[in-house]
C-alpha cells in the first residue's frame, strides 16, 4: 500500500523563533492566531521596521514574515539588508512577504531582494501552513523563488484561496 | 537525527518531525479556532474602512490628490485581505478590483469606476444584501468596468 507522506509529516515548532513584521494591527491578530496554532510561540510582533530590525538584531529568527505594503521600498531593502551579510545573525532565516496586493513587479522585487516566497493575502490558515512547510522542506535558495508555479500568484490576490 | 547544521537546509527543517508535533489536520484546526475569535474585531476593520473611504470620496470634488488615492488604495486592501480571510471572497475581489484600477489609471481618475466599486463593495459588506450567484456576477461586472475605463484612458484608445 502506498503511504502518504505528506499526511504523515508532522511538526513541532515550539522552539522556533518567528518575526512578523506588518503595520496593520488586525493582521499582526491573524498571523498570530494562525502560527501560534500551527503550535509557534516565539512570536515577536513588530508594527514598523525600526522594530523589526531591533528584533532581527537581537534575536536569533528561523522565520520572517514581512508585508511590504505599508512600507515600499524600504521593506525591500530591509530583505537585502538582512541577507547581505552572511555571518549576520539572521541572515539564514527564511522569509516570506506577505502582501495584500500581488503583482508581477512584486514578484520580480521578492525575487531579487532575496525573499524565500511571496503569499498573496487573503490566505486561508492551511494556506499559509503549506508555504511554511514548503519553505521548511526547501533547500536554502534565497532570491530564486522556486515556489511551484501553481502556488505563485502572478495575477491577482488570493490564489490561494480562490 | 543529526542536530549538525546543514548549509542549504532551511533552519525550520530541523522542526519537521521532531518529537511531540502535530499534523497539518490538527494544527489547521487550532488555526481556524483561534482566528475565529478575530472574527467580530474584523468585521469592525472592515466597516470602519468602508466608513473611512466614504469620507474620503465625499471630499472629492474631481481628481482627488495621491495622498486620497493612496488612502482609498490602502482601505481597500484592508478589505482585500480580512474579507478574503474571514469568508467574504467577493467584497475581497471587489476590493482586489478597486486597488488595479487605482493603480491602473495612474495619474487618471474615473469617478463613476470608483463610486460602482465603492457601492458594489458597501452592498458585499452588507450580509444577506446579495446571493451569492449575484455576488459573482457583481465582481465579474467590475472586472469588466476596470477593463473598459483602463482600456479607454490607454494610449491609442480611441
Amino acid at each position: 500500500m502506498q503511504r502518504n507522506l505528506k499526511s504523515e509529516l508532522t511538526f513541532n515548532f515550539a522552539n522556533a523563533s518567528v518575526a512578523m513584521i506588518d503595520a496593520s494591527p488586525i493582521c499582526i491578530e491573524v498571523l498570530t492566531g494562525i502560527l501560534s496554532g500551527c503550535g509557534f510561540r516565539r512570536m515577536y510582533r513588530c508594527s514598523d521596521l525600526r522594530i523589526g530590525s531591533d528584533t532581527i538584531k537581537t534575536h536569533s529568527l528561523d522565520l520572517i514574515l514581512i508585508d511590504p505594503y505599508a512600507f515600499g521600498e524600504e521593506a525591500y531593502k530591509f530583505v537585502r539588508w538582512l541577507r547581505s551579510d552572511q555571518r549576520a545573525l539572521n541572515s539564514g532565516a527564511s522569509i516570506i512577504i506577505v502582501t495584500a496586493y500581488t503583482r508581477v513587479h512584486l514578484i520580480s522585487a521578492a525575487r531579487q531582494c532575496g525573499a524565500d516566497y511571496v503569499i498573496a493575502k487573503p490566505f486561508s490558515t492551511a494556506g499559509l501552513l503549506e508555504r511554511i512547510l514548503w519553505v521548511a522542506e526547501s533547500e536554502r535558495r534565497h532570491g530564486e523563488l522556486l515556489a511551484p508555479p501553481e502556488l505563485v500568484s502572478s495575477s491577482g490576490s488570493g490564489m490561494e484561496m480562490w | 537525527m543529526s542536530d549538525a547544521p546543514q548549509p542549504n537546509r532551511s533552519r525550520l527543517a530541523r522542526f519537521l518531525n521532531a518529537p511531540g508535533g502535530m499534523t497539518r489536520e490538527e494544527a489547521k484546526a487550532r488555526a481556524d479556532s483561534k482566528i475565529e475569535r478575530l472574527r467580530p474585531r474584523s468585521e469592525a476593520d472592515m466597516a470602519e474602512a468602508l466608513k473611512s473611504m466614504a469620507n474620503l470620496l465625499a471630499t472629492c470634488d474631481g481628481p482627488p490628490d495621491a495622498a486620497v488615492r493612496k488612502e482609498l488604495h490602502r482601505l481597500s486592501c484592508v478589505l482585500v485581505s480580512l474579507g478574503g480571510t474571514f469568508g467574504r471572497a467577493a467584497l475581497s475581489k471587489a476590493g482586489y478590483s478597486l486597488c488595479r484600477l487605482l493603480d491602473e489609471l495612474g495619474e487618471g481618475w474615473d469617478q463613476s469606476a470608483v463610486d460602482v466599486h465603492f457601492n458594489a463593495m458597501r452592498l458585499l459588506f452588507t450580509p444577506g444584501a446579495i446571493p451569492p450567484e449575484a455576488q459573482v456576477r457583481m465582481v465579474e461586472g467590475l472586472h469588466k468596468v476596470r477593463s473598459r475605463v483602463v482600456a479607454e484612458r490607454s494610449p491609442g484608445a480611441d
